[in-house]
């Protein structure tokens, strides 16, 4: 096995290596070494598909594959060597899934990105950066544990806040880079408190570690409350990097940046580290034992957040009239189901848990399997768009139309995306949706609030099917009403996208031969006792509803933008309230909070600049007083300094006299 | 490779030392051939040790160096040995890539018609080989041979310049204290004989534990007054070199006023035979009786601290500053003697916490000598450098000083960043590793806690003086234009390898880290 080690070590260090080159020497390089990255990440995907094989060669389905860490080294000694810190890899069905995802994706978007920013000065810096990002997103999903899943994760932060900046001397750019990064740090925060909480509670980070030692610290070491709190931490984090309410606001601003880095960064992969990171927090949420009592109110409190995001932001989506703002929202929209599906499942399998019954890890699937299709389907919604953008030069909806006729190929596979999108019937969309809202009407069950989440689902299904065609229609149909001449895009461009369109048809076919996509993120482990099934939920009457509003959606999208018989003003009156709730209220309060902030933080900085500086300053003054006394010793002169040897053996022999003395008087006093 | 095979390198580097004398004469019109013999020469003996090093040669050996002069009857054979384990390797790896750098600056530092050059390389090749063979001692009389070997062949290295009235007066100071020291060092081993009764380093550990228990028992008149005094003497014999306070107040005066090539040597190198003296004589000759130094070392060790950081600040020379700098790290490294110490706890299988405490300190002070060689030996290569082009050696002078030299500008931040123990550098690692085996040794003693949290407000204190170089160097302007000035090559390629050691060090010491662990562990006899 040591050749499956090295090829995993080999997939961080792949475009860890393109970034060091690029960053050093890339100015040099034809094209801003932009072939270096483009490789490096080839060998990355390659290598990654070849560990998803050996995975799902080796364990076959049903999670027969026993997770496999990759032993790096002790990067933090301690003196119980269990405690140390060690930098290891994580194989699992998850990771090994993610891995190919990722890499996927970063591939294709790279390779789009020779065409897109070919004509960019500062190249060298965006290969630089991307490389960077894509190592810390691959170090992210094949952490073994949660220091080393931090470490990566900021690692993307700050790549994130790098790319979103790219055209730093734009104001907005440098604006938005920075709100990105502070909100975003939010998250941070709660999430570091959660890994020190973890640390302190296990002593360990790594997950299959924590997961043993769950039964035996309950519920002495591991109170209930400190059960609810960690995955509740964690999940702050995951709401800031996924931009869930109300941390999201950061998301659409961060379409500053080139829209590539919006397609890979803030739709296909970092903002779905939160999801991420929230499958990888299961086992606090269904921690695999009967004794241990379940977290119920934080798997309430992520299903809730899940839920109420996912109409708030599909309403935003609604009124924008900047195409990629539009897809920011729809982001945090589809983002948000992936949060409801995985609170909705756990608490099925957590209520399964505590009845002793077999656990059917369905929701957690479910929200697995869209996440791995929005993934590509949004990806390729961004690219599209990013095609769009590319030839009419304006991100404003209002100023496009009739492109399909110049832009062939991209109106076409724009349109897949929006079927995938809105969750039409046999694009990916629809398949995983459907499963995320039949596992919350099944969870309604156990707990009614469940039917409420439902029904905001089912709306939001809605919703994006409206959206996602009037992006479409207002975009590809009708007149133009722009300026430029628009074209279609070089095929180092369209090539990508018609692979990922592919995808957002075979991508949801695909859980068919795999007996459910259960099958590839199989949660638990074999050996804690429970039976676990991934049977998916099949209830067609349920999948006929949001297959329904889907389609109601998009006929009313039609109408409205496309044989304009119905007036847009109409229907996006309420959602303009909501547009305009967000904008007062919600940004009022954090405006607010970051009000009051300035507030303490003014009197703490006059505490701080009077009292603390004040004390440092007398220390300081103190110190430098004796520092030029100290200094006046040192004459110079050899003779005085032989006094001082002298002077301090007698000293030093004093000392060690009396503390000799000391030691013997102790000793006595101790007997 | 036979048994003296070990001593290849000190054998390459005499050699060479010895040749380049007297090729002095022959290439007087042509100092650069002999600054390639010497640099080739040095390459050639690190080579080895390496070579050395990854095979863990030497580790059994245990080489009589000449027969016992001495009677060898009973209890008062004098064996004088040497042995060449894994430990010893890395040290005198260290000496060793010390004054490869030192030689390598050298082209650019030593202007070509000055004289002597060959006795400036000879002396500097055998100063190593002093220190190397101190490293290897297991003798007190052969470390204290080898000890003077290097502590001569720098006092006339100081004065090599001997028309400079500052570095004539630097060298006289440093002999007259230096011959003090040696004369205490001398009185201190004695002492030990004569309790102890064997100059083995090995066995006056258990020659004192034996001889204190049955006088104790016995009734006898206890042997703690004679042996006090001795434990001071060689603290303040070996502390001498270490620049311990109060035994350190030679060594501003010497680093301000050597040539800076040889400031490098003194600092970076020579400090560090003391600091390997004291391992030795201490936790391994001296370990018995530990309870009488160990707080008392501590002591040092936070006054150390304290004092070179405070007087620090107020220099204005930036050798000075870094003179004083360097008595605080020694003050550091000086915590991994106190923790080490914790070795004695150890019982036999040596799997318990305290062998593991005492090797994790141990690592932590051979991983600080080794980072804090390489940023020292950087931070005055880069004053050299700026020297080389008539900058004096003020921190005034230093304004704007990444306008004019970006390389040595930066390079000098990364190396002042790293004193001060910024992470990701090198010097935050072993500090990390320093202080975090302190907090570990509180299991045994609570009293250690206070070793790590002097060594964190330290570090705190030093950023002070350390971030106000910085300032000079890239916020204000410069005086005297913004002209890009070109600094000798030869000291270039050197500040770069001593930059890429403290920019790489936190990254590759995994790789180490198993050795370090295993020179800790055979160090102590684990």
């Amino acid at each position: 096995m040591i050749a499956f080690e090295w090829v995993v070590w080999l997939i961080l260090l792949f475009p860890l290596a393109a970034f060091v080159i690029v960053g050093l020497v890339g100015r040099r390089l034809p094209e801003g070494g932009d072939h270096v990255v483009v490789g490096a990440m080839a060998g990355s995907f390659v290598l990654s598909l070849y560990v998803f094989i050996q995975v799902l060669q080796q364990g076959g389905l049903g999670g027969g594959f026993a997770p496999q860490t990759i032993q790096g080294y002790v990067w933090i000694p301690s003196l119980l060597p269990e405690n140390s810190i060690k930098i290891s890899l994580l194989i699992d069905n998850l990771s090994a899934l993610m891995l190919v995802l990722v890499s996927f994706l970063c591939l294709l978007i790279f390779v789009y990105s020779l065409g897109y920013m070919h004509e960019e000065d500062g190249k060298p810096r965006y290969y630089a950066e991307v490389s960077l990002f894509a190592t810390g997103m691959l170090g992210t999903v094949s952490a073994d544990n949660f220091l080393q899943l931090l470490i990566f994760w900021e690692i993307m932060g700050l790549c994130s806040y790098l790319l979103i900046g790219f055209w730093y001397s734009k104001p907005e750019a440098a604006a938005a880079a920075k709100k990105a990064f502070l909100v975003t740090r939010v998250g941070d925060v709660l999430f570091l408190v959660g890994v020190l909480v973890i640390w302190n509670v296990f002593g360990t980070l790594s997950f299959g570690e924590i997961q043993g030692k769950m039964a035996s610290l309950y519920p002495n070491t591991l109170t209930p409350q400190l059960l609810t709190l960690i995955p509740l931490l964690l999940f702050g984090g995951a709401v800031g990097k996924s931009a869930q309410f109300p941390l999201h606001a950061w998301l659409p601003d961060a379409m500053e940046g080139p829209t590539t880095v919006s397609a890979l960064i803030h739709a296909a992969t970092m903002v779905k580290a939160g999801v991420y990171l929230t499958a990888r927090a299961f086992i606090f949420l269904v921690p695999l034992s009967s004794a241990v009592q379940p977290p119920f109110t934080a798997i309430l409190v992520i299903a809730g957040i899940g839920g109420f995001t996912t109409l708030f932001a599909a309403t935003m989506a609604v009124v924008n009239f900047d195409i990629k703002r539009v897809l920011a929202f729809s982001t945090i929209s589809q983002l948000a189901y992936m949060f409801l599906g995985l609170g909705a499942g756990a608490y099925i399998m957590a209520t399964e848990v505590s009845r002793g019954e077999a656990v059917n890890s369905a929701g957690y699937s479910a929200a697995l399997y869209h996440l791995f299709n929005h993934a590509f389907f949004k990806a390729l919604l961004f690219l599209g768009a990013g095609s769009v953008i590319h030839a009419v030069a304006t991100n404003d909806m209002r100023e496009m139309g009739g492109l399909a006729k110049p832009m062939p190929v991209t109106s076409r596979v724009m349109l897949f995306g929006a079927l995938a999108l809105a969750g039409v019937i046999p694009f990916s969309g629809f398949f995983s949706k459907g499963e995320i809202l039949s596992v919350t009407f099944e969870a309604g069950s156990e707990q009614p609030g469940f039917y409420l989440l439902y029904a905001l689902g089912v709306g939001t299904a809605f919703l994006t099917a409206f959206y996602a065609f009037r992006l479409w229609f207002m975009t590809f149909h009708g007149e133009y009403r722009g300026h430029v001449h628009p074209h279609e895009s070089p095929p180092v461009m369209t090539v990508p996208l018609m692979i990922l369109a592919g995808f957002t048809l075979v991508s949801g076919l695909l859980a068919y031969p795999m007996q459910g996509f259960g099958n590839l993120v199989f949660f638990g482990r074999p050996e804690a006792g429970f039976p676990l099934v991934g049977i998916p939920v099949q209830d067609y009457l349920l999948e006929g509803v949001s297959m329904g509003v889907a389609v109601l959606g998009l006929a009313l999208a039609w109408a409205v933008y496309a044989t304009k018989r119905v007036p847009a003003e109409r229907f996006t009156a309420s959602a303009r309230a909501l547009d305009w709730f967000d904008r007062k209220v919600i940004d009022g309060i954090v405006n607010g909070v970051g009000r009051a902030g300035v507030v303490v933080a003014t009197g703490t900085d006059r505490f701080d600049r009077q009292v603390i500086d004040g004390a440092v300053n007398a220390v300081s003054l103190e110190t430098v007083r004796t520092s030029l006394r100290l200094r006046q010793r040192q004459t110079g002169q050899v003779q005085s300094y032989a006094w001082v040897v002298v002077l301090g053996l007698v000293v030093v022999i004093a000392l060690m006299f009396g503390l000799s003395f000391l030691q013997r008087w102790w000793a006595g006093l101790g007997r | 490779m036979s048994s003296y095979g070990v001593f290849l390198p000190e054998a390459i580097l005499v050699a060479t030392a010895l040749a380049s004398a007297v090729l002095g004469f022959a290439w007087r019109k042509r100092p650069d051939l002999l600054w390639a013999f010497a640099v080739i020469g040095t390459s050639l003996a690190i080579f080895i040790t390496l070579d050395m090093m990854g095979l863990g040669i030497g580790r059994a050996l245990n080489l009589s160096v000449w027969p016992s002069p001495v009677g060898t009857q009973g209890n008062f054979a004098a064996e004088l040995k040497m042995k060449v384990d894994t430990f010893a390797l890395f040290f005198q790896l260290m000496f060793e890539f010390v004054a490869f750098l030192a030689i390598l600056a050298s082209r650019g530092f030593i202007r070509p018609e000055e004289p002597h050059q060959g006795e400036y390389y000879a002396l500097m090749l055998l100063a190593v080989v002093g220190m190397m063979f101190t490293a290897a001692a297991t003798d007190l009389f052969v470390l204290f041979l080898a000890f003077e070997t290097s502590s001569l062949s720098t006092f006339a290295l100081v004065a090599f310049r001997k028309r400079d009235k500052q570095a004539t007066e630097a060298a006289v100071k440093f002999f007259i204290i230096g011959a003090v020291s040696s004369g205490i060092i001398l009185f201190g081993i004695s002492l030990i004989y004569g309790i102890a009764g064997t100059t083995s380093i090995g066995k006056t550990t258990t020659d004192l534990l034996l001889l204190r228990n049955g006088l104790t028992l016995a009734g006898h008149p206890e042997i703690e007054p004679p042996l006090i005094i001795a434990l001071v003497l060689l603290i303040a014999g070996f502390g001498f070199k270490v620049a311990v306070v109060p035994f350190h107040m030679w060594a501003p005066d010497v680093y301000q006023g050597s040539p800076t090539t040889i400031s490098v040597l003194l600092t970076s190198a020579s400090k560090n035979v003391g600091i390997v003296a004291l391992f030795r004589v201490f936790l391994i000759g001296l370990l018995s009786v530990q309870v009488d130094w160990v707080a008392t070392l501590a002591i040092l060790a936070i006054v150390t601290q304290t004092v070179g950081n405070v007087v620090a600040i107020p220099q204005r020379s930036i050798k000075r500053m870094l003179a004083y700098s360097s008595i605080a790290q020694a003050g550091y490294i000086l915590i991994a003697l106190a923790v080490g110490a914790i070795a004695l706890q150890s019982s036999p299988p040596h799997t318990d916490n305290a062998a593991y405490v005492a090797a994790f300190g141990l690592v932590g002070g051979m991983l600080h000598v080794f980072v804090y060689g390489a940023m020292k030996a950087g931070s005055f290569l880069v004053v050299a450098g700026t020297e080389s082009r008539g900058i004096p050696d003020e921190i005034e002078a230093y304004k704007g000083l990444s306008r004019r030299m970006p390389f040595m500008a930066f390079s000098m931040l990364v190396f002042l960043l790293s004193l001060a123990g910024i992470p990701p550098l090198g010097g935050f690692f072993s500090k990390f590793v320093l202080f975090s085996s302190a907090v570990n040794a509180a299991v045994f003693n609570p009293w250690y806690l206070a070793l790590a949290v002097s060594g964190v407000l330290n570090s705190a204190l030093s950023l002070y003086y350390y971030a106000r170089v910085i300032w000079y160097m890239y916020i204000l302007e410069p005086e005297v234009g913004t002209a890009k000035e070109a600094v000798p090559r030869s000291i270039e390629a050197a500040v770069f390898v001593a930059l890429a050691i403290v920019m790489l060090t936190a990254i590759l010491a995994v790789f180490f880290l198993g050795y370090l662990t295993d020179a800790a562990r055979s160090f102590f006899g684990f």
